[in-house]
């Protein structure tokens, strides 16, 4: 196996792992399965490349575009779609209903504005290769894995080391008696929304310049989903694993088998592990809620 | 005097069920006042309702003379702090994040004060603060419970069965403590089925059936009414 497949297998991980980070902390806080993750993504996306990319900015600004469209999104997700029943503790059902619905909207929305074309970003380096010795490697896979990396790094500091971050996982464990120590478990939730939407605004630009932008790109979160399952629902750590460990044992798969063989094997593999560990890598096994 | 907290006419109901239907009790300032009550009486309803976590439909809560905010957060603020039934410790986090999570509006050196006070109050949370609260014993939870109250910085604190399923020694302990709260001058509103515990602790206590205070008194004129005897002493 070459470096150039590995790095490809962790690039793709990677962006996996930020998918499942983000599909991961909302199951973390609402106990449900957010439906409308994917579509997210590629709205911000498509809102990143339409206000800034289209007009020549570079990765940065259209990073940062996307990862504030993303945080936007989620917000109005949450105000519109979850808040009332959250509230009320209803049933799963409910978030299942919502999030789905929202899910469609936002694609509905996307695809009125761009029909069923497909975008490219602008080429946003001069070398789309470096050479490092006999190897050659894509400079995006290294920029998508590192950016990754730095804000699964960021996130998990967030998430273990500060007072919000403590906030964040009280609320999940137990909302009533959070708000019972001064935390507005309403303004925690509303922040993990923000971060979940910041991540699906990156994801969903790195899914673009490697896949190229199209109006159904969020069905990706399929991957992300089945990461943070393989890595035990709820999870960060372990959705990151699975992730990763998706993205290599894909990217192998492909250059083995090709496109055709490898997506089925890829399942194939994942239910297998599903069956003899169905609790996932980290183990522990939450109920869900849809 | 005027009470500290004051509670009037609460009513409030879940769906069709009263579970409060007019309650009222004064909490004088540095006092330990208990509420005692069969399983199902309304006890931790009233407590919850104190705390923010339930709405009532009539009837006042007034703390210091005036009313509370709406919400939960803004009520811990005001130095009402509520340590719920069963303990509610977060399992997954470590022993010191409870308490910093205890301590959430607080920050910087003072928290860290505050932390250190909780350790030297109970030794074994400072033995343990890196493990899971998952893997502290009934009693030590409580203990938690009660230390990660404390790091709100009660004026009062609402206790709720702190007594529930731990055995007579280990019970001993959180009545001491409970006393050791009382003599740093934090008032105590605290809520049993044990009655002959809470009615041995305390300054004043209510007796709450159905949703309704029936009786009211000193806790040895409750120890010693024959109806408190016969219905929650055992004859
Ligand atoms: N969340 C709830 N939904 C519906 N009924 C409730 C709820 N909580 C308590 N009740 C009912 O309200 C009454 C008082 O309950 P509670 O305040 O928990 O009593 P206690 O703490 O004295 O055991 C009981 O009849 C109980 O079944
Ligand atoms: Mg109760």
């Amino acid at each position: 196996m070459s470096l150039q497949i590995l790095l490809n297998g962790l690039a793709t991980g990677s962006i996996y792992a930020l998918i499942a980070t983000g599909f991961a902390l909302i199951f973390n806080v609402l106990k449900f399965s957010n439906f409308s993750h994917g579509a997210t993504m590629t709205a911000a996306a498509f809102a990143a490349y339409f206000l800034v990319s289209a007009n020549g900015a570079g990765l940065a600004a259209t990073l940062a575009v996307a990862g504030i469209a993303g945080a936007a999104i989620a917000l109005f997700g949450e105000f519109v779609g979850f808040r009332r029943i959250t509230l009320n503790h209803s049933s799963s059902t409910y978030f299942f209903v919502s999030s789905i619905t929202l899910g469609t909207l936002y694609e509905g929305l996307v695809t009125v504005k761009v029909g069923s074309n497909f975008y490219n970003f602008p080429r946003f380096f001069t070398n789309p290769t470096i050479n490092l010795g006999d190897f050659v490697i894509s400079t995006s896979d290294i920029m998508m894995f590192t950016i990754s990396m730095v804000a699964l790094i960021i996130l998990a500091y967030v998430i273990q080391k500060t007072r919000l971050g403590r906030a964040l996982r009280a609320v999940s464990f137990d909302r009533d008696t959070a708000q019972l120590m001064g935390i507005d478990s309403t303004r925690i939730i509303q922040l993990t929304f923000v971060i979940s939407g910041v991540l699906a605004g990156i994801a969903g630009v790195f899914l673009g310049i490697k896949y190229t932008l199209y109006p159904t790109l969020g069905s990706l979160v399929v991957k992300g989903f089945i990461a943070s399952v393989i890595g035990g629902l709820g999870s960060l750590t372990g959705a990151v694993i699975g992730a990763v460990l998706l993205g290599v044992v894909e990217t192998i798969l492909l250059s083995v088998l090709g496109s055709g063989y490898s997506t089925i094997a890829t399942f194939a593999i994942m239910l297998v592990f599903l069956l003899l560990r169905p609790q996932g890598i980290a183990g522990s096994n939450v109920q869900e809620k849809a | 005097m005027e009470p500290m907290l004051k509670v009037t006419d609460l009513r409030v109901n879940y769906g069709h069920i009263e579970a409060l239907r007019g309650v009222s009790i004064e909490v004088q300032k540095g006092q330990i006042v208990s509420i005692i009550g069969a399983n199902g009486a309304g006890k931790s309803t009233l407590l919850r309702t104190i705390s923010g976590l339930v709405k009532s439909l009539g009837g006042k809560v007034e703390f210091e003379g005036e009313a509370l905010p709406a919400k939960p957060s803004k009520i811990v603020a005001k130095g009402v702090v509520h340590v719920p039934e069963g303990r509610k410790t977060f399992s997954g986090l470590t022993i010191r994040d409870n308490l910093l999570v205890g301590g959430y509006l607080y920050k910087g050196k003072d928290l860290e004060k505050d932390l250190e006070e909780q350790y030297s109050l109970f030794p074994i949370l400072r033995e343990r603060k890196d493990q899971f609260a998952g893997t502290l014993s009934g009693g030590e939870q409580q203990m938690l419970a009660v230390a990660r109250g404390l790091m709100s910085r009660p004026k009062i604190l609402l206790l709720d069965e702190p007594s529930m399923g731990l055995a007579p020694l280990i019970v001993n302990q959180i009545y001491d403590l409970i006393r050791q709260i009382r003599d740093r001058g934090i008032t105590v509103l605290l809520v049993e089925q044990n009655a002959r515990k809470a009615l041995g602790i305390c300054d004043y206590a209510y007796v709450l059936e159905n949703g309704v205070i029936n009786l009211s008194g000193t806790g040895d004129e409750l120890l010693r009414s024959d109806a408190v005897r016969k219905a929650y002493l055992g004859g």
